[in-house]
């Protein structure tokens, strides 16, 4: 559902890689043409309706893709239309009561839910969660850099992107709109980093943001903050570069994790984890799997009951935790431009 | 200093650590060691030694460098002195400023992972020692966030924001990377263990992709006697008393609510 760059440059090109297991049956987008172009090249039929794909059998999975807003209303119709499985693109909801309600149905219904954000399924991730064992409350500092060239970039190297949206004009004056402007990247990157954060910290630890800076063109952020005695260094920016370099580090007092994850997008394999410890190191091989695809094959096992869901309270709480920060960076931004 | 007649060099006896023993490694053929600080042609000083400042100056024609000075030992009137900082001396500092220098940058970062050992103020005193080699001197730093394992600050250079992140560990991945970023890319240095001469990695990535600069087997140590020698006007020591300045003053205002 939705057929916009994500689904074309990311998803299907995964489904592709994985036809063992999935086969693309319907392409859902308000705009046919759009849909029907995405239908054709995936031997898909193509429609407007949600409920063509919701009351259609030979439909088993859905994901969806559609505009944020969109969300959680299409995740529980798929929940309640008994779907073996739902995937729906990153952030899950656009409110916390919105996404409790989600897994409120996922457990009524027996749907599992998953989020995609796509380094969570990275097996180097995983693979750097094993070998460190406890990770609640062993790191002293989090840092997760993003620095990305304009998705659009990535999105051609990936496919043929059919109808792109251009972007609205925005006025970058406005303090209002810069606050906005971050409050997106965090909602819409740095999210992808929130469930390797939070496994490192203290489960109530609050977040409390010390300093926020919107970075323009055409946005990112630049955020020190604190999560119980973690200390948070958060920098996303999305600029005219072509070099991506996406880094999460975890430092505790005698170990720490680098991981250097794949720009989204593109079918770039893992990430390459790195645990350092006091006189070694330990390095993952890179595998050819992305997270992307790491996700679908978690997908299929789940529909298959071949695991147990991940309870939907720990994405509800990467979610919250993602809101709070997000709220909390606009609101600091606009203060130190008051300020200033 | 192109006489060939004997000069001497006095080195602080306490510099037995490993940065010292890398100095005297590095310590030019042409100068022999002295016992006598007050005859020395050159005086080397551990600034980690919480009296240094006492030994300093022997006479007014010696020249001195000092190794890693230690937070708040700096007096406002110095005189003049070859900064051996573990990250500031190493020769790939200048390269970096040259770069700087025709770059339109828009901010900066500074990220450092220090031994546990360390006391997160004075890496912060050495970051902002490195930052000012590369051509990146600071003029405010508000520190937003500190523990006994790292801190967070949000300077100025200028105009222009330089964020710096300080972390504390005993996992061996030690490092400090500076990185400017222009409107197309970013001008990188990245700095391994100070007292070896794994060359600094000094690059500059733009629209035709990344250039590697140079790189130079030598240690801060052996760069900073070479400035010693060299270089008659070298003088660290106003830059190093206002970036000690702008700490204890961000610490200050930090610890005072």
């Amino acid at each position: 559902m939705g057929a916009g760059p994500v689904t074309q440059a990311i998803h299907l090109p995964a489904l592709a890689t994985v036809r063992d297991y999935f086969t693309v049956r319907k392409v859902m987008d308000t705009d046919l043409k759009v849909a029907q172009a995405v239908a054709d090249r995936a031997g898909a039929q193509a429609t407007t309706s949600v409920s063509a794909v919701l009351e259609d059998p030979a439909v088993e999975v859905v994901a969806i893709c559609s505009p944020h807003a969109f969300h959680a209303e299409q995740t529980i119709a798929a929940c309640r239309a008994g779907k073996r499985a739902v995937l729906c693109e990153k952030p899950l909801t656009m409110s916390i009561p919105q996404a409790e309600e989600v897994a409120a149905v996922s457990a009524a219904t027996g749907v599992p839910v998953i989020v995609g954000t796509m380094h969570s399924y990275d097996s180097a991730w995983e693979w750097a969660a094993k070998q460190w064992g406890h990770l609640e409350g062993s790191a002293h500092t989090i840092r997760s850099s993003i620095i990305l060239p304009p998705n659009e970039r990535f999105e051609d190297f990936s496919t043929e992107v059919t109808s792109r949206v251009e972007p609205l004009p925005v006025n970058t004056a406005d303090a209002n709109v810069r606050a906005s402007i971050a409050h997106l990247g965090v909602m819409a990157v740095g999210m992808h980093n929130v469930p390797h954060l939070r496994s490192f910290l203290p489960s109530e630890a609050a977040v409390n943001v010390h300093h926020a800076r919107g970075l323009l063109p055409p946005f990112g952020y630049d955020v020190f903050a604190s999560a119980g005695d973690c200390q948070l260094d958060l920098l996303c920016y999305m600029y005219d570069t072509w070099h991506p370099k996406w880094t999460f580090e975890a430092i505790g007092d005698s170990r720490a994790l680098r991981i250097e994850f794949t720009p989204s997008y593109v079918k770039a394999g893992s990430a390459t984890a790195t645990i350092f410890e006091r006189d070694q190191s330990t390095t993952c091989v890179r595998t050819a799997s992305n997270g992307y695809v790491k996700e679908w094959l978690h997908l299929y096992e789940l529909a298959l009951k071949k695991r147990e869901p991940t309870a939907l309270s720990a994405i509800v709480n990467d979610l919250r935790f993602a809101m709070n920060l997000a709220h909390s960076v606009a609101d600091v931004i606009l203060q130190e431009e008051n300020h200033s | 200093m192109s006489s060939n007649l004997a000069r001497t060099v006095w080195l602080d006896p306490t510099l037995n650590h490993l940065a010292g023993q890398s100095t005297l490694s590095s310590l030019p053929q042409s100068l022999l060691q002295t016992t006598d600080r007050f005859s020395a042609a050159f005086v080397v000083l551990n600034g980690q030694r919480r009296n240094w400042t006492e030994l300093y100056p022997p006479s007014a024609t010696t020249s001195t460098i000092v190794v890693d000075p230690q937070l708040g030992s700096l007096p406002s009137r110095m005189q003049p002195f070859v900064l051996d900082s573990p990250w500031a001396a190493n020769p790939g500092c200048s390269t970096f400023a040259g770069q700087l220098q025709t770059a339109d940058w828009q901010f900066g970062e500074c990220c450092t992972i220090a031994p546990l050992s360390e006391d997160p103020k004075q890496v912060l005193f050495r970051a902002a020692s490195l930052l000012r080699a590369c051509g990146l001197p600071l003029s405010s730093i508000e520190v937003l966030f500190g523990s006994a394992t790292g801190l967070a600050a949000q300077a100025q250079s200028g105009d222009h924001p330089v964020r710096i992140s300080i972390s504390l560990t005993a996992a061996a991945l030690h490092r400090m990377s500076v990185r400017a970023f222009t409107a197309t890319g970013a001008i990188t240095g990245e700095f391994d263990d100070p007292d070896l001469s794994q060359p600094a990695r000094i690059s500059i990535t733009d629209r035709s992709g990344t250039l590697l600069l140079p790189t130079i087997w030598e240690t801060g140590h052996r760069a900073a006697w070479k400035r010693a020698l060299t270089d008659a006007s070298a003088n660290d020591a106003p830059g190093s008393f206002k970036d000690q300045q702008l700490i204890t003053e961000a610490f200050t205002r930090k610890e005072t609510p």
